[in-house]
């Protein structure tokens, strides 16, 4: 499959802030909807993987990463009017993170805590 | 180096400044760094969280200020020393759901202790009324630093009538109640030789 790459600290900003855009600048909540939201349904349109590098960046907050991908699971559910799978979200997204692992475990968990709240059994 | 709602369009550049500083003195030089990173994120959180922690009733919105200094003493080690004007860790997290049955029992009908809530606070035991979003996972990520990463290694928070010691786990009731949040936190980093 082809591969798309999104950088936060190239596409979007190495200064990422909280949650809401309300709250300060360089949102979760303006990242998942002007590139992660967009990129991932191009990804699913075409059948390709849309990567995400989470590397060289200050930092992230806790509510940044929630917003960006838990946030995602919600709003693919108000737009397709279900929820989406984990075998989805799987296939075209992946999260990768060379500095700091843990920011790429932390992404992914808020995922399947998304899926998990949205009605999606996950696999244990 | 303080913060308002209306000034919050520097928050970023503000953590960035006090993170790059502080690494700056333990290892002379501000290159990036893992603590560096994890200071970024808990000061953005603890920025944002201010702002969430407006009273229910006005709205109002609250000021915080934080100051990054040496230790007086130890010679590799930076302190955070965050405050806001806020309701309170305890006061903005009514109404939440605690995971554990009896406790959650305890805490509907009035008797749960402030000092069990902030420790089950801190270790994530709680979710949000809708479960639409995780929110409050800011003061679990400090707890897992703290914790399990060793990587801050000194957090005392005051909140409403409880003070918090995270690496002693020592929970203590206060006499006469703060109205706000103040959060301690020191990095201590030795340069590799």
């Amino acid at each position: 499959m082809k591969n798309d790459l999104l950088s936060v600290a190239l596409d979007y900003s190495d200064t990422p802030g909280g949650r809401y855009e309300e709250e300060g600048p360089n949102s979760g909540e303006r990242f998942r909807d002007t590139l992660l939201l967009p990129g991932f349904l191009a990804a699913r349109a075409s059948d390709t993987v849309l990567t995400v590098s989470l590397d060289a960046v200050e930092g992230y907050a806790t509510s940044f990463l929630e917003e960006a991908f838990g946030g995602l699971v919600r709003k693919l559910r108000d737009r397709d009017q279900r929820p989406p799978t984990a075998e989805m979200i799987n296939r075209y997204l992946k999260v990768e993170c060379h500095d700091v692992p843990l920011w790429a475990d932390d992404a992914r968990r808020y995922i399947q805590k998304a899926l998990k709240a949205c009605g999606e059994l996950v696999p244990a | 180096m303080s913060g308002t709602y209306h000034d919050r369009q520097h928050n970023n550049e503000h953590a960035s400044q006090l993170m790059r500083t502080a690494i700056e003195y333990l290892m002379g030089t501000d290159q990036r760094h893992p603590y560096r990173a994890y200071g970024y994120g808990v000061l953005i959180d603890l920025m944002t969280n201010t702002f969430k922690h407006a009273d229910p009733d006005t709205q109002a919105r609250h000021n915080w200020w934080v100051y990054g200094y040496p230790h007086p003493t130890a010679r590799y080690t930076y302190c955070f020393s965050f405050v806001d004007n806020g309701v309170g860790i305890l006061t903005s997290v009514e109404g939440k759901h605690l995971k554990g049955k009896l406790d959650w029992v305890f805490d509907s009908v009035g008797l749960l202790s402030a000092t069990r809530k902030l420790r089950l606070i801190m270790e994530g035991k709680t979710m949000s009324r809708t479960e639409q979003e995780e929110r409050g996972e800011g003061l679990p990520r400090l707890y897992e630093y703290v914790m399990h990463y060793q990587s801050i290694s000194a957090v005392t928070i005051i909140t409403n009538d409880v003070k918090a010691n995270l690496p002693t786990q020592e929970y203590v009731d206060l006499p006469h109640p703060f109205q706000g949040t103040f959060i301690h936190f020191e990095l201590t980093l030795r340069p590799q030789v």
